[in-house]
């Protein structure tokens, strides 16, 4: 009981510590506009990452399509916040994002979600391309030109709010009945089916979650922007997202926040390099799974809880020895 | 007189030309201990995997009575079958690797908890009261079938028999009517089948249950079976108690081989 509080408190203070940190910065003047960029698209990749984690790292679904659920929220917000340029049209923009995202999850995830491993990759990276596809031919997305002039109403403040969010919401989501259940399933579907878990209503609900997470993902990204296309969501926007997972640890949140940060940092830092700069990351990514191939956290997560209930079993041990 | 628990009438099995399971019938009642043998590729497993609705039979109708009433499993699913209180084990051990004994538990008690969707991801208190339920029904297993030692250890990580004990005590979790054990014995040492030996007839006594177990390993079978069935080429050679199945002439034929008087 006791413990359960402190962790939430130390969290809170953590988060808050973050907040207060980039304030700081803003308020010196160490963070420029160029840092700040980098920092909101940290942000944004946290939440694509960790949603994306949800689905492959959790449920053990390997998706190819996550850009896809990020231009639905793109185009939402985009479209919507140019009629109606309020924060409330923003918050409004997103929920929509959020609702038509689920109809199309489940509308791709019930036929999709049976098939297993590459087959299942190339299934959601087709329906990611048909909604790319889709984006570029109707007439209220603007065809391949994209949405610009897009209100900007997403600040640093609002991304780090949705980051730390998203982070709780799938930490909070992975250690639940719910979440064991979908491990479960990961594990070993069969067996998971004859213990009376439901496998496809379990793998269906993980795809929908991080879908809807990559689209307030997406959101954000389009009116931080204020420009979008429809080849932003390309496939190699899936595929940035899912090095991403992939680096920090398949099935670790704590690894996708920080390989969206080393990856972020050392994007940002290469800038400077020109045309050499794609080389240096593809061979920095793979000197990095030569030597740790389940990524930099594998399946390990920092748990501040877990800490705290060590100590506090420490503490015990050593009274009951005195 | 107990009641008829499961009953299996003429199940067939067919993969493509080859009848794997043919024509079965079978009844198994409240609580009893039944044991299924027969040589390799006798369609076990097979049967098995249509007990538990994993796998659909070809024709035949398998029912279990859930509620006092009779619920048509064949033709099911899986989930559905496990709901209405068959549960099993695994032939090659399929335990959920990377989570803990206490999970894997968690996981099986699944269906016996209600959880909030808001309450999961913002972890009300009300998520804090379903978890230590949870919890709690998981140590009671663990207590009773002396888990206790391993129980926040990853099952991949348990020596062969502790994983066996886990799988049985997952499968009990699912709060099931029968449970079907498929080769529990198997690759354990005397020592090892002596404590298994006692562990499935604890499990029997304690939860009013039925127990339909594949094994190969005769004692084990004859010490622990109330009536044994034996199927060979995916038919039922004979049925009974283990002393009249040991004397029937065609199960010593079928097991040894050549002629009867020969076999002795």
């Amino acid at each position: 009981m006791k413990i359960r509080w402190q962790t939430i408190a130390i969290w809170i203070v953590c988060m808050a510590a973050g907040y207060g940190i980039i304030y700081a910065g803003e308020m010196t003047g160490v963070v420029d506009t160029f840092i700040e960029n980098m920092l909101v698209m940290m942000g944004i990749n946290i939440i694509l990452a960790v949603s994306l984690n949800l689905i492959v790292g959790f449920s053990g679904q390997f998706s190819l399509g996550h850009a896809g659920f990020m231009a639905i929220g793109a185009y939402a917000t985009g479209i919507m916040t140019q009629t109606e340029s309020t924060f409330a049209g923003l918050i409004f923009s997103i929920i929509a994002g959020i609702v038509i995202t689920i109809v199309v999850a489940l509308i791709v995830g019930v036929p999709t979600l049976r098939l297993k491993g590459d087959y299942l990759a190339i299934a959601t990276m087709g329906a990611a391309e048909i909604i790319r596809l889709t984006a570029n031919n109707l007439k209220i997305t603007n065809g391949p030109a994209g949405l610009y002039n897009i209100p900007q109403l997403v600040s640093w403040p609002i991304v780090y709010i949705m980051m730390c969010l998203t982070i709780i919401i799938v930490a909070n989501f992975v250690h639940s009945k719910t979440g064991r259940a979908i491990r479960a399933v990961r594990n070993d579907e069969l067996a998971a089916t004859a213990m009376g878990i439901n496998a496809t209503k379990y793998k269906l609900m993980a795809f929908v979650m991080g879908g809807s997470l990559a689209a307030v993902g997406g959101s954000l990204y389009a009116s931080y922007l204020q420009s979008i296309a429809p080849s932003n969501f390309n496939i190699m926007e899936s595929v940035s997202i899912l090095i991403i997972v992939v680096l920090g640890g398949i099935g670790s949140i704590t690894g996708s926040v920080i390989a969206a940060i080393v990856l972020g940092a050392i994007d940002t830092i290469l800038q400077n390099f020109g045309s050499l700069r794609m080389v240096i990351y593809a061979v920095m990514l793979i000197v990095i799974m030569i030597a740790k191939p389940s990524g930099l956290m594998g399946r390990c997560e920092f748990s501040i809880g877990k800490w705290l209930t060590k100590r506090a079993a420490k503490k015990q041990a050593a009274a009951a020895e005195s | 007189m107990a009641e008829k628990l499961l009953t299996v009438r003429n199940v067939t099995r067919q993969f493509g030309g080859l009848t794997a399971v043919n024509d079965v019938s079978m009844t198994i009642y409240d609580n009893e201990l039944v044991a299924l043998i027969g040589p390799n590729g006798a369609g076990k497993t097979t049967l098995f995997n249509m007990l538990s609705g994993l796998l659909p039979a070809t024709s035949g109708t398998i029912a279990i009575r859930h509620d006092g009433r009779f619920y048509k499993v064949s033709g099911k699913g899986a989930t559905s079958v496990a709901q209405h209180g068959i549960s099993r084990t695994f032939q090659n051990i399929r335990l959920f690797g990377d989570m803990t004994v206490r999970e894997n538990i968690m996981a099986a008690l699944n269906n016996q908890f209600k959880e909030n969707f808001w309450s999961t991801i913002f972890h009300t208190p009300g998520y804090y009261r379903t978890e230590r339920e949870m919890n709690d029904e998981a140590q009671k297993l663990i207590d009773r079938y002396h888990l206790t030692a391993v129980a926040d250890s990853p099952a991949n990580k348990l020596p062969y028999g502790m994983q066996r004990r886990v799988e049985i005590v997952r499968a009990l979790a699912t709060n099931p009517k029968i449970i079907f054990l498929d080769e529990p014995a198997a690759g354990m040492n005397p020592e090892e089948t002596a404590e298994l030996t006692k562990m499935i007839r604890q499990l029997r006594d304690e939860n009013n249950l039925a127990v339909l177990l594949i094994e190969h390993d005769m004692s084990l079978v004859m010490s622990l079976a109330e009536r044994i069935y034996v199927l060979d080429q995916g038919e039922v050679l004979a049925s009974g108690t283990p002393k009249e199945v040991s004397q029937n002439p065609a199960v010593v034929k079928a097991y040894l081989g050549g002629d009867i008087n020969a076999a002795g």
